[in-house]
């Protein structure tokens, strides 16, 4: 509560002193949507059916960006504001949680002032954020994060706050979603570059839930480019408190020519080390699970596509999984024409799934068209159905002045649901407003 | 005030404040731009004498008004005077957003200005005169930087220019799997383009109204991992790979669904529980056992049955239940005894604190 009502203040403050942005990026979607939710039956010994619920959600998102704001305290103010509202208008909704107290929720996903000060040594956000570098696992935290640079490329970073929690029965549920569960978390990393050859750092992350141990880790972060065409990166998640590696990975992109690059990778995990510390299924494993493999990227000029094939083998505790996929998208008369293929293969030791899916987009001025086909066939029955077939269509049209509105249209059948169809309206409001010219 | 109107009131504010910003801006047509093409006898240098020093591209060494009247008498001249009180200012133009070493380049171009600056400023000159990027590329290189997301040195702020159309800078190969990597490293180089705003439409997993592929359905060219049929196949995704789950979503998430889905060992007694385990559950050596199963895949447990004390594998598993010891091997060797003590979690099931 503090943290929103500093976040109301400063904004008074800014407001009231006429604080001018630079630039100000302003978006505003708006969507009513109609589909119909299922509730499993209450047991799998009957013949009871899957219920089905028509929903209706109206939703407001609003995203604010205003940057380089003049102000005489700090040097690039920037403030990031992205805020929902929504109304049930039928039953409530089940995805992502259970019905909720009331027909109306609403968060902030992100609202902070970001700003340097001295002569841009320090640079300060305070707010809803995430933290990205090092070992945070972008963590989502009301708080505060500084990053100092050192001389010679060297630099510091702290942050500490509250992991954020559905508070406006977003989710509808009394527990946090948070992967951090804690009641605060905190952290920090030193890093080093080597402009154009490399950077890294040593990081810290802590977390405390009701007094007790959430997460304690140190990390490592590397990126070399040993050459042009060749990058290195590396990473390692250590848990101090089961001295444990929980995460490690290396991964290498080679760029063989313009046109084609390779890479490669190794991925260790130890999942339960994902877990809070003070879970009691914190207790039960310490599997291990291990993924190797590789990814083409090959550019065809003349047909403007692009073709990515990647396959990882899985080393996961119960046997060898696989998991590959081809996905090609190509724009062959001209950018305004996409079209796109993926093929998926997972395959775990006891279950797996194949995908395919075909995708297009049309634009012809103003009116924009698009079309998703996807279907999976389920290695072992999904509520007794082995398939899925989902199509998606979408129509917009753009209204000038940074309007576009678009319905869409959606259908098929999946295990869970035999006749599933939903609508959706939109309108979408895109402007930026640039103030002063950049050189 | 509550929290709801709290939001509301920042909203307002931060509106407000963003109008305040565009309210009379300062056309650029009422200032004066320097005629580059009346100065054509003059070297660049004769005006610009300090730019083969200058490290950075920022607009406060631009010349001022002392060096117009090195060759203009202002009382001799009053129509250039007035003119020069018109230019345009360095304090009209934002500092570059590109890191660029005048002092490092000119001397690989023999001096030549033109080599780069081939439009200049002038009042018949309406498009930008800021050097196009394939400037840098006629000389940088810039496959292998774009493939592998090395914005930096050279860009500090991608936000700030009007980009193109983003499909021009589709991350290559399966970037949704791969730009963590990047991000966890140099988070900033991110930041040029994207500012959180953009990240929190897949990342805010706490606080989103709906998943990205809801939401965004004409967006077919991206890789959004929920798209489509994401419930028939989601405990196959997270077997494959659990910690990419754990990554955005704790135990509460999995559950708030799950119980309403009468999965949840929460729902017991209230209207039923659909049981998702197979036969054999809770037979040894029946091949679906399920402690083979958490050892396998803890993860996948914790989406129904992460309450502390209140979950059912203590109901079992404390210390004198039918149970037995459910701990991994070697995990004795990492928690001594006297953990057990000073450890919450461990009391549940060790309740006499041994």
């Amino acid at each position: 509560m503090r943290t929103r009502s500093a976040a109301v203040v400063a904004a008074l403050v800014l407001a009231s002193t006429g604080a001018r942005a630079d630039t100000v990026d302003v978006s505003s979607t708006t969507m009513l949507m109609w589909q119909k939710d299922f509730r499993l039956p209450a047991s799998t010994n009957t013949s009871q059916l899957v219920e089905l619920r028509s929903v209706v959600p109206l939703l407001e998102i609003l995203n604010v960006s205003a940057r380089d704001i003049r102000n005489p305290v700090a040097e690039h103010l920037q403030l990031e504001l992205s805020t929902w509202g929504g109304v049930e208008l039928a039953d409530h909704r089940w995805q992502p949680g259970p019905s909720l107290s009331s027909d109306f929720s609403g968060d902030l996903d992100v609202a902070y002032l970001k700003g340097d000060l001295l002569s841009q040594r320090l640079t300060l956000r305070l707010g809803r954020q995430h933290v990205v570098e090092g070992n945070a696992r972008m963590l989502h935290v009301d708080g505060v994060e500084a990053v100092v640079r050192l001389p010679e490329n060297f630099g510091i970073s702290g942050y500490f706050g509250k992991p954020v929690a559905s508070r406006f029965d977003a989710v509808g549920t009394d527990r946090t979603t948070n992967a951090t569960r804690g009641d605060y978390a905190g952290g920090g990393r030193v890093s080093y570059a080597y402009p154009g050859w490399a950077e890294g750092g040593v990081s810290f992350a802590w977390a405390i839930d009701h007094g007790n141990l959430s997460r304690q880790d140190l990390g490592g972060d590397l990126r070399v480019t040993p050459y042009r065409a060749l990058t290195l990166n590396g990473f390692v998640d250590y848990s101090l408190y089961e001295a444990r590696v929980a995460e490690g990975n290396v991964m290498a992109t080679w760029q063989l020519w313009r046109r084609l690059s390779l890479s490669a990778d190794y991925r260790h995990l130890e999942p339960d080390l994902f877990l809070p510390r003070d879970s009691i299924l914190a207790v039960f494993s310490n599997a291990k699970q291990n993924d190797l493999g590789g990814n083409l990227h090959l550019t065809i000029p003349c047909l403007a596509a692009g073709l990515d094939a990647d396959y990882h083998a899985l080393l996961e505790p119960a046997g060898t999984g696989h998991d590959a996929r081809l996905k090609g998208t190509a724009h062959p008369y001209g950018p305004y024409i996409t079209v796109g293929a993926e093929l998926r293969y997972l395959h775990n030791p006891d279950n797996g799934y194949s995908e395919a899916r075909l995708f297009g987009g049309h634009q012809m001025g103003r009116l924009a068209f698009t079309l998703d086909l996807q279907g999976f066939y389920f290695e072992s029955l999904v509520n007794d159905h082995r398939t899925s077939l989902l199509a998606t269509a979408t129509a917009g049209y753009d209204l000038g002045d940074g309007f576009r509105a678009q319905v869409s249209g959606g259908g098929g059948y999946t295990p869970f649901v035999s006749d599933q169809f939903e609508v959706m309206a939109k309108l979408v409001y895109n402007q930026t407003y640039h103030l002063r010219e950049v050189r | 005030m509550n929290a709801r109107k709290l939001a509301v009131l920042a909203v307002a504010a931060f509106a407000f404040a963003g109008c305040s910003s565009l309210k009379n801006p300062e056309p650029r047509s009422a200032k004066v731009v320097f005629p580059h093409s009346r100065h054509a006898s003059l070297g660049c240098t004769d005006c610009h004498d300090d730019i083969s020093k200058q490290t950075k591209v920022q607009c406060a060494p631009l010349p001022g008004a002392a060096k117009c009247n090195d060759c203009h008498d202002p009382a001799k001249e009053p129509a250039v005077a007035t003119a020069v009180a018109g230019l345009r200012k360095p304090s009209d133009f934002k500092d570059s957003k590109l890191t660029f070493s005048h002092a490092d380049h000119l001397p690989k171009v023999n001096g030549k200005c033109d080599g780069c600056h081939q439009v200049l400023s002038d009042p018949a000159q309406k498009g930008s005169t800021t050097p196009p990027m394939a400037t840098c590329t006629a000389c940088h290189h810039h496959a292998e930087e774009f493939t592998a997301a090395r914005c930096q040195p050279c860009h500090v702020d991608f936000k700030s220019y009007p980009l193109k159309p983003v499909s021009a800078f589709a991350h290559a190969g399966d970037f949704k799997r791969d730009h963590a990597r990047y991000a966890r490293t140099s988070a900033a180089t991110c930041a040029q383009c994207h500012d959180q705003t953009y990240c929190a439409q897949c990342h805010a997993a706490e606080t989103r109204p709906a998943k990205p592929s809801i939401i965004f359905p004409e967006k077919v060219e991206a890789d959004f991992i929920h798209r489509g049929d994401f419930i028939s196949r989601h405990q196959i995704e997270a077997q494959a790979d659990p910690a990419s789950c754990r990554r955005c979503h704790g135990s509460g998430f999995c559950e708030s669904c799950h119980q309403d889905q009468r999965l949840s060992s929460r729902t017991l007694g209230a209207g039923g529980t659909r049981n998702p385990h197979p036969q054999g559950w809770v037979s040894p050596g029946s091949g679906q056992f399920h402690g083979t199963a958490a050892r396998n895949n803890v993860v996948s447990c914790a989406a129904c049955h992460d309450q502390g004390a209140a979950s059912i594998c203590v109901t079992c598993h404390r210390v004198g239940g039918i149970g037995g010891n459910p701990h991994p091997a070697g995990y004795s060797s990492q928690h001594p005894r006297g953990d057990i003590a000073k450890t919450p979690m461990c009391r549940i099931c060790h309740t006499n604190g041994v």
